[in-house]
Parts: structure tokens; C-alpha cells; sequence
């Protein structure tokens, strides 16, 4: 959707960025479910997922998070100098964010991988075997919103792609702020800031309470 | 139309990016702080700690990464309405499954 | 641009059919949203007529049990999915916003176009379950933990209905942005016409409701897929909590359908009295009051789900809060028409048909929000012919009434009055033989959803039956005569009722981007006598 979004003809930039924050609010209801879902079984399970938590590995997560909020800082970065007429710097900031989200990713896939290794994975008969209903469950939305939140990582790292290409296009001399280059990273931004306060509350939720 | 909407008041807002670096120095901070909170046993108050902390992150990252605080008021008013929806919808929902029990 | 003035929307722009499906015109996109949104009425009105024939007697079948069962969710799903929810305001809300607010189109025209492909995608793929793995059979609302375990493809089904999902959501957010940003010069928040104030409610629900039911049907489908226990309670998950999350979004849905009605309704009222709205600014607020306290009271589709009672009780009681603003719109349309020198049109016999079909449902829904009775009336066919009430006799109506009352302006031809108020008629008198009487069959226990019934339930299903078949009568005229209007009808002059609001001003069909001059707003929508209308 976003590159849609960011290309449209309309030179109004603030309805374009009214328009990209009230996308923002659906993606925040649409986790929003799930954090409803998780609030309900954690309160009936409280006991559950205390004890399903010991399984993540809380240091890698904590790496993660150190990532994503760094890529939210050259993401704020390559907006900055954008605005100050510096495409290649923009371009620099750009590349480090998009850096932090493939390093992120590669973390996420070895945690994955390595509960999927152990028979940890919604549906599998250890899990049914061996757990409690409450860390069954714990695990099903873990997947579920790390997987939703990963997915929107890709995209996300899809769009600042497509961003830096148009940055890099830009004319020599051409104020960005004028051929609505501006708009565009801005609401890129405006997501990639989203996808990583969304991990801001995954992270305590699945990591820390054990 | 669109002439008469574009007005020198409605450009963006160029931050200096030393306070972005402030800003990042913080998040790390507290995100030391949550995990610091974690080692400590306080019960049910490390749930709520946690979701405490990690909206303070929540509202730095949007009052400065995605310029709440430089842009016009409309756009805190809308983030506002969807704060409160949020919190309807739990809320809510959970007058019924705090008080059901098990089912 | 301007070298093309003169010329109407139809005229303009590439020619064939890629220069209507690729077109960003808000004009054609209302178009196209309304062929493809009556061609899925009329598959749904011949799968009610199905149901009904099938309901005729007690013990007389046409279908097997589990066809009927498909029957109901089909037409269930292609009633709210495809026409109800995005019905007005997909239609009537493209066509006619910009016009309203005097802008050249809506804020994002290209994603306005991608909605109406989500929605033909979505609609196309809910119809490929007739060809693979079978149509579901969950009803519309897709309750845990039978669909997680039906044999029938119900994957298809609810990713379809996420597709459609993203389709609303676009058209909200579209909407939103062009009321804040395109109003012409000098309109004011209260100088716009109420339809647009019915549209932003609308806009913002759509927005905050929609995603709920995306991720509460993504998880059905992730349930079917991989089974990770949320709403499976072999597992330890919950079915009550997918109910929740369910109506947190449909009930604001029901909203999503019933709000641009409402605005219409406000178009309607005051042009055929030619008297400026009576509390113009109340039913403007009193649309935002719905929407916000619509957020409060889904807990009164699970009374008998095993909420807890604290729930139940607190429910109830938001719930009976929602009549306070439909009351007051109600109030006013009357005190519009009180003195006014009403002309009684088509559009206008829909309007008022609605305000009495649609305090029938109102009043009968707060029947339903009482704990006690609820728990006596809930899954008869009393809630049925409720909803049917509401949307049908609500939405339903107003949609016809505003397809009467823009018909000159979309398409610049007028149809003829005298088989409209035929139509009308009889689609008024099918209307209330089809649904009052399984009032009165719920109230006695009939159960809905039941291909059969028992024998003391007879009567009132063979009236409705009849009553389905007068009701498809009025279509049917209603139709051929709009049909024929198109091809034969008179000219239709700039502003053939004499209304008000900006969208009148412009010729019929206007031009590709609506105005000759961006048009300055100096008085309200409803200023009849200072815009020369009437005589002061």
C-alpha cells in the first residue's frame, strides 16, 4: 500500500500526512487485537506465561530492540537532512536504517528457528504434549504478533528502498521540499517509527515478565 | 484549491540532529531501565511497569521521531481519538473477562 | 483542462471500458461502485427470495438443511460485506462529496481507485468458494470455534472479507482527509452539507473499527492454518473472546451503515419542505455522538453468550444510550418538515418511509438491549426482522431514496414520477407483509437460521413470503424505470428540485472536474431564501 501512498499527485502535504497517520491507526487497531488477546489470556494465565516466557531468549531480544530503536534514529536522521537539502547524506541515514532492519530480521529468524527446532510452533505435538493451555497460548500470539510485526519490517524495508531510489533520482539542485520528495519520507518515516513502537511493547511483554 | 490550502505555515519542520541523538540516549536508557525493572519481583506491578515504560518509549518516539510536537494540533487531536478508542475496546472488554473467571 | 468545459464527466477522459475501471475520476469510481454494488443486491435479493420460498410452509422444502444453512451466510455476507456497508458512501459518498464541499475530486484519487479494485477483488474471491471446497456455512458472522472446524472453504471466505475490510478502510481515510483539506473557500465546518458530516463520522469509524475485524478474521484464518488455540477451547483458547473482538468492529459497522443514511435523510428532508434544517448543528454533533457511543455497546450481540453479568448489566445500559441521538436526528427531520412547503416527491416518500421504518427498528432494538427480554427474543426471527428494519427499511430506503433524489445529477436524466411512486409503494407495502410479521413469529419462539419450522408458526411465514414477493415487485418497477430513464428520460436541468447545496450548482452530469470556478461559500448548505430558491 505505502508506495501508493507516498506517490499520489496531490502536492497537499498536510493531507498527506494526515492521510498516512490515520493508516498508522489501523495498523495500531490491528494489533491492537492481538494486544487485546494478549491481555486476556495473560490475566487468565498469569502463571502460564510467566513459566513460557523462561523459553525466549531474553538477551537477543534485547538486542533487537537496541537495533530497531537505532534505525528509528537515522530513519529520523535521513528525514532531517532531506529537509536541509542533503540527499546524500539522506541516502547514508537511509541505508543504516535499512541495515538495522535486515540485522533484525536475521536475529528474528535464528529465534524462530531455533524454537521451531526444539518443536516449539503452534499446532505441534510436543507442544500439545508438554504445556500448559496458558503456554500453548503464550506461544500461538507470540508467533502470531512477531510474525505480523516481521512482516511489517519487510514492508517497511521495501519502502525505504523505494524511498532511497527516489532520493537518489532527485535532480541536482531541486529543492526535495518542492517535488514532494519531503511527503514521501516523511510518511515513510511516520511507518518505520510505528513498526518499532510496536516492537517497543512486544519486547517487556514476551521477553522481560518471567 | 490546492494553491489556496498551501500556506508557508504548513512546510516541515527541520530538527537539528543533536536532539535527535538526545532522544536516541534516552530510549537506550530506559530501555536499560525495563530490563533493570524486570530482575526485580514485584508481581503483578512488573506488568504494569513494563507498559508503563515501554509507553513513555512509545511517546518519546512519537513526540520527536514523528514530529508530534512541530506539527499543526489537528494531528495530536486525531492521535488522541485513537488513544482513546484503544483504550475503550480494552477497557471494555475487560469488564467481562476479569470478572467471568474461568470459563 | 478548461478547454474541455462544457462538456459533462461522460464525455470527457479515455474512451472505452479501461477509461472507467483505470479511471481516478471520484465520479466514475461512484459509478463503477454502484453497478457492481446492485449487480450483488440482486444476487442477494434472489438468495432471500430463495430462503423465503423455501420458509413458505412449514415442512416444505426446496433445498437440503445445509444448503439453506450456506444460503443464510451467503446472503448475509453479500448484503453487509458488498452492499449495506459500502453502500451509500462508496457510492453516493464518491459521487457526491467533492460536489458537496466544491472540490475538483478527493484528497487521494489513486487509492480511492485501488479501494474499488479491493472491493471487486474481495467480492471475486468470496464467490470463487462456489467452485472450491464449498461456500461457508458459519453465517456472516463466522463464530469460533465452528469455522475454525467447518468443512467448507470458510479461508477463502474471511480472507475475502479482510480484502473487503481494506477496501472500506481506504474509502474512510479518503474521505476523512478530503473533508479536512478540500473544502471550498469559505466553507466552514458548519457550512458543510450534513451528508459530508455523516460521511466523516462514518470515515472515522471505518478507520478504527475496520482493523479489528481484519486481524480477528486473519486469525481465523491463521487458526484453520496453523491452529494456535486463540478461539479453540480444546487448545485453551477462548470462543467468547472472538465474539468480542468481533462486534467491536460490527456493531460500529452497523453505524458505518446507518450514518450516511442518516445524512442523506438530512439532504432530502430539508429540500422537498424547502425550509432550512431545524438544529442543523445538533444532527451534525449527534452524528459524531453515535459514532463515538457506537464503540460502547457491541457487548449487546453476546448477552446470552456467557458475558460475565457485570458486562451484561453495563452494556445494557450503554446500549439504551444510543437512542438518545437518533432520537434527536429524528426530532428534527420532523421539525424540518413542520410549516414547510413540502413537495412530495419520490425521494422525499423514501425519506419519510424511512424515518417510520427505522424508529420501528430502533424502538424494537431497544427491546433486544433489555437484559431480560433479550435473553426470551435473541436468535428468533424477532432480531431478524430488527436488523431488517435497520438496514433495510434504514439503509435500504435511504439508499433508494438518494439513488431518486441524485439520479438527475449522476446520470442527467429525469425519470418519470408516477411508476417511482408506484415502485415505491409497493416496496413499502412488501417491505412491512415481508418482515412485521416474523416480529410476531419471534416473539411466539420461531428460531432463526432453521430451514424448518414448526406448523403454529405458519401464518406469519407465508404472509412474509407473499410480502417478499410484492416487495421484489416495487424493485423491479423501480428498476425498469430508472433503466428506462437513462436511455429516454428528459433532460435534466442544473437543479431540477431546487435544492441548496453546492453539488446542484454545477450542470447535470458535471463536468470532469466539477466546477468551471472553484466556487466561494458564502451562505449554509440549507439557505433556501438567500440563495432566490424562496420567496424570503
Amino acid at each position: 500500500m505505502e508506495p501508493v501512498e507516498g506517490s499520489h499527485e496531490h502536492s497537499d502535504y498536510i493531507g498527506a500526512k494526515i492521510g498516512m497517520w490515520l493508516f498508522l491507526f489501523t495498523e495500531v487497531l490491528l494489533f491492537g487485537g492481538l494486544f487485546l488477546c494478549y491481555a486476556v489470556y495473560r490475566h487468565r494465565y498469569a502463571q502460564d506465561f510467566h513459566s513460557a516466557a523462561h523459553e525466549l531468549n531474553a538477551v537477543l531480544g534485547c538486542v533487537n530492540t537496541l537495533v530497531l530503536l537505532t534505525s528509528s534514529l537515522t530513519m529520523a536522521l535521513a528525514i532531517s537532512a532531506l529537509q536541509k537539502n542533503r540527499p546524500g547524506l539522506s541516502r547514508f541515514y537511509l541505508w543504516a536504517t535499512i541495515g538495522c532492519a535486515v540485522i533484525f530480521l536475521g536475529i528474528k529468524y535464528v529465534e524462530w528457528g531455533a524454537k521451531i527446532h526444539h518443536g516449539i510452533y503452534p499446532g505441534s505435538e510436543h507442544l500439545m504434549a508438554n504445556f500448559n493451555p496458558g503456554e500453548r497460548l503464550f506461544f500461538g500470539l507470540y508467533f502470531s504478533m512477531t510474525g505480523l510485526h516481521g512482516l511489517h519490517v519487510i514492508i517497511g524495508g521495501i519502502v525505504l528502498l523505494c524511498v532511497e531510489r527516489i532520493v537518489a533520482k532527485l535532480p541536482r539542485g531541486e529543492d526535495p521540499g518542492e517535488s514532494g520528495t519531503v511527503t514521501i519520507i516523511e510518511n515513510a518515516g511516520l511507518y518505520w517509527h510505528l513498526v518499532d513502537i510496536i516492537w517497543v511493547y512486544l519486547f517487556p511483554l514476551y521477553y522481560l515478565l518471567t | 484549491m490546492k494553491d489556496v490550502m498551501e500556506t508557508t505555515a504548513e512546510k516541515p519542520h527541520a530538527s537539528p540532529y543533536g536532539t535527535y541523538i538526545l532522544v536516541w540516549l534516552c530510549l537506550m536508557g530506559l530501555t536499560g531501565l525495563t530490563v533493570a525493572v524486570s530482575g526485580v519481583h514485584l508481581g503483578n506491578w512488573n506488568a504494569a511497569g513494563a507498559v508503563a515504560i515501554a509507553s513513555t518509549k512509545a511517546a518519546v518516539v512519537i513526540w520527536y521521531f514523528m514530529h508530534l510536537r512541530y506539527d499543526k494540533s489537528i494531528f495530536r487531536w486525531m492521535v488522541l481519538v485513537m488513544i482513546i478508542t484503544l483504550g475503550i475496546i480494552l477497557g471494555l472488554t475487560f469488564i467481562d473477562s476479569t470478572v467471568r473467571g474461568p470459563f | 483542462m478548461t478547454e474541455e468545459t462544457g462538456k459533462s464527466f461522460y464525455e470527457t477522459g479515455r474512451p472505452g471500458i479501461r477509461g472507467w475501471i483505470f479511471s481516478t475520476d471520484h465520479k466514475r469510481i461512484g459509478l463503477l461502485y454502484l453497478t457492481s454494488m446492485l449487480t450483488f443486491f440482486t444476487v442477494g435479493v434472489c438468495l432471500g427470495l430463495t430462503m423465503r420460498l423455501q420458509l413458505m410452509f412449514p415442512g416444505h422444502s426446496i433445498v437440503p438443511a445445509h444448503v439453506y444453512n450456506s444460503l443464510y451466510t451467503l446472503h448475509g455476507v453479500i448484503m453487509i460485506f458488498l452492499f449495506v456497508i459500502p453502500g451509500l458512501p462508496a457510492v453516493f459518498g464518491n459521487f457526491m462529496l467533492p460536489l458537496m464541499l466544491g472540490a475538483e475530486d478527493v484528497a487521494f484519487p489513486r487509492i480511492n481507485l485501488l479501494s474499488w479494485w479491493l472491493f471487486v477483488t474481495g467480492a471475486g474471491l468470496a464467490l470463487l468458494t462456489i467452485f472450491f471446497g464449498g461456500l461457508p456455512d458459519t453465517g456472516w458472522t463466522f463464530y469460533a470455534p465452528y469455522s475454525i472446524r467447518s468443512g467448507q472453504n470458510v479461508s477463502l471466505a474471511v480472507f475475502a472479507a479482510f480484502i473487503l475490510g481494506f477496501s472500506s478502510i481506504l474509502t474512510g481515510l479518503n474521505f476523512v482527509v478530503t473533508i479536512h483539506r478540500l473544502r471550498a473557500k469559505g466553507m466552514g465546518w458548519f457550512k458543510m452539507p450534513l451528508f459530508a458530516w455523516g460521511l466523516y463520522a462514518t470515515g472515522w469509524i471505518q478507520i478504527l473499527a475496520t482493523p479489528v475485524v481484519g486481524i480477528t478474521l486473519l486469525l481465523i484464518l491463521v487458526e484453520r492454518i496453523f491452529h494456535i488455540g486463540l478461539f479453540d477451547p480444546t487448545i485453551g483458547g477462548d470462543p467468547v473472546l472472538y465474539q468480542h473482538l468481533f462486534w467491536i468492529y460490527s456493531h460500529p459497522a452497523v453505524y458505518i451503515m446507518i450514518l450516511p443514511a442518516m445524512g442523506a435523510i438530512s439532504e432530502i428532508v430539508p429540500t422537498f419542505s424547502r425550509r432550512t434544517i431545524f438544529g442543523y448543528k445538533m444532527i451534525a454533533f449527534s452524528s459524531m455522538a453515535i459514532a463515538i457511543v457506537g464503540y460502547l455497546v457491541w457487548g449487546h450481540h453476546m448477552f446470552t453468550s456467557g458475558m460475565s453479568n457485570t458486562a451484561r448489566a453495563v452494556f445494557s445500559l450503554l446500549t439504551f444510550l444510543v437512542a438518545i441521538p437518533t432520537a434527536v436526528k429524528v426530532f428534527n427531520w420532523l421539525a424540518t418538515l413542520y410549516k414547510g412547503s413540502i413537495v412530495l416527491q419520490t425521494p422525499l416518500l423514501f425519506a419519510l418511509s424511512f424515518i417510520f421504518l427505522f424508529s420501528i427498528g430502533g424502538f424494537t432494538g431497544l427491546i433486544q438491549g433489555a437484559l431480560s427480554t433479550d435473553i426470551h427474543l435473541h436468535d428468533t426471527t424477532f432480531i431478524v426482522a430488527h436488523f431488517h428494519y435497520t438496514m433495510f427499511g434504514g439503509t435500504g430506503f435511504a439508499f433508494f431514496g438518494a439513488l431518486h433524489y441524485w439520479f438527475p445529477k449522476m446520470f442527467g436524466r429525469m425519470y418519470k414520477e408516477k411508476p417511482a411512486k408506484l415502485g415505491w409503494l409497493l416496496m413499502f407495502l412488501g417491505f412491512n407483509f415481508l418482515y412485521f410479521p416474523l416480529f410476531i413469529a419471534g416473539f411466539m419462539g420461531q428460531p432463526r437460521r432453521y430451514y424448518d419450522y414448526l406448523p403454529k408458526f405458519a401464518v406469519p411465514n407465508l404472509v412474509s413470503t407473499i410480502g417478499s414477493w410484492i416487495l421484489v415487485a416495487g424493485l423491479i418497477v423501480l428498476a425498469v424505470n430508472l433503466i428506462r430513464a437513462l436511455r429516454f428520460g428528459e433532460k435534466a436541468p442544473a437543479n431540477p428540485w431546487k435544492a441548496a447545496t453546492l453539488e446542484w450548482e454545477t450542470s447535470s452530469p458535471p463536468p470532469l472536474e466539477n466546477f468551471v470556478e472553484p466556487p466561494v461559500v458564502t451562505q449554509g448548505p440549507y439557505d433556501f431564501v438567500g440563495k432566490g430558491l424562496v420567496k424570503g
